[in-house]
């Protein structure tokens, strides 16, 4: 009876061995494939969030008030190129995603994601050129501040001048005593931050014509690769070089912004102090 | 008899002239009075005419230019910052192929 039990055991243990084998080589394949979209799921989703959080950046505008010099304003059609691109992506990267999210197989989650891999760097571009378009935007918006500014505190020192001149002028009763020392003063003050204003505006301008043309040249590169979600493996392609040259032009760009937004921090103290004192006058 | 009759002729010519002389002085008044005019309109826009002609900008405009100024030159920073990150983001990368 022993003997039977064993045999019968023995046999059922060699019918069910290879089920049970293909059960556990399905369960791993499947394992893998979920793991393979979780990751590809999640590196996609950290791309469209940084895209999102760009294009809200880009989606305030800022006011320029002094329209006259247009070297210091950025076109709106940079701005609106720059804005399509950043929108394109992201509704791309959301298609890729409900391809990632819809494989069945391991073999087509390793290519797709060497795939997703390879367009890292492009995805990057897009996104860092909606970054430093919009610190250019409003580093022009800092210097139409600060033009503004220095306009303002302009007439106000002419007028304690014109005050120091003839105090029976108009609006001049109560300027008081040594109002031409202290418009004098503050003329001097004024004139230095001007100068630095000039640099200023010397890097604005330049950081907007070479911004411009980096979104152009990307928008151009973009074009010509086509849709994201239906681009194979990139990383030998062509148009990836021009990508490392608008990389540096982009970081040579936020450089240029670095010594423009110290320069700018530096006229807002000087043009604030100088409005501390004109404010006390009483014209 | 035969210069009576030169002189009643002259006469007319004269009224002429005299007309065609007081019709362009009141033309070049006019064009005068046009130009002054003209030029008075303009605004003096030089700098010493500034305080006296133009309004200058008041306390309040000055205070509300300086709060401006600040909100713009700090949000300059923090989009500066943004832009750089950007640029050199690879930390937070995920890197999908085995």
């Amino acid at each position: 009876m022993k003997l039977i039990a064993t045999a019968l055991l023995s046999l059922m243990l060699v019918a069910f061995t290879p089920v049970a084998m293909t059960v556990n080589a399905q369960s791993a394949a499947e394992q893998k494939l979920q793991q393979m979209k979780q990751k590809a799921t999640t590196e996609l989703d950290r791309r469209i969030a940084q895209l999102t959080a760009t294009q809200k950046k880009l989606d305030t505008a800022v006011a320029i008030k002094n329209t006259t010099d247009k070297a210091v304003i950025l076109p709106a059609e940079s701005k609106t190129k720059s804005e399509q691109l950043v929108q394109k992506y992201i509704a791309q990267l959301m298609q890729l995603k409900q391809k990632a999210q819809s494989l069945t197989s391991v073999a087509e989650a390793q290519k797709l994601a060497v795939t997703i891999d390879s367009q890292y760097g492009l995805d990057k571009a897009v996104n860092a050129q909606g970054a430093v378009t919009k610190v250019v935007e409003t580093m022009t918006g800092t210097y139409d501040n600060l033009k503004t500014m220095s306009n303002d505190l302009q007439g106000q020192i002419t007028k304690l001048k014109d005050c120091a001149d003839n105090s029976s002028a108009d609006g001049c009763g109560k300027v008081g005593t040594g109002a031409e020392a202290k418009a004098a003063e503050l003329q001097n003050r004024l004139d230095a931050a001007t100068q630095q204003m000039n640099s200023v505006q010397s890097v604005v301008g330049a950081v907007v014509a070479l911004q411009s043309d980096n979104v152009a040249t990307l928008t151009t590169v973009t074009a010509r690769l086509g849709d994201l979600s239906k681009l194979a493996d990139v990383t030998n392609n062509g148009e990836l070089k021009s990508l490392e040259s608008l990389q540096k032009s982009s970081t040579a760009v936020t450089s240029q912004l670095t010594i423009g937004y110290t320069v700018a921090a530096s006229v807002q103290y000087l043009l604030t102090s100088i409005s501390d004192v004109t404010t006390t006058f009483d014209f | 008899m035969e210069s009576a009759h030169k002189n009643t002729h002259k006469a007319p010519q004269r009224i002429v002239v005299w007309i065609g002389i007081v019709a362009v002085i009141i033309v070049m008044v006019c064009a005068a009075l046009v130009v002054a005019v003209f030029n008075g309109s303009k605004r003096d826009d030089s700098p010493a005419a500034i305080g006296s002609t133009q309004t200058v900008a008041s306390d309040d405009k000055i205070k509300q230019n300086v709060s401006q100024l600040q909100a713009s030159v700090k949000q300059s920073k923090t989009d500066l910052d943004s832009a750089k990150a950007a640029l050199g983001e690879e930390s937070s990368r995920v890197k999908v192929a085995e």
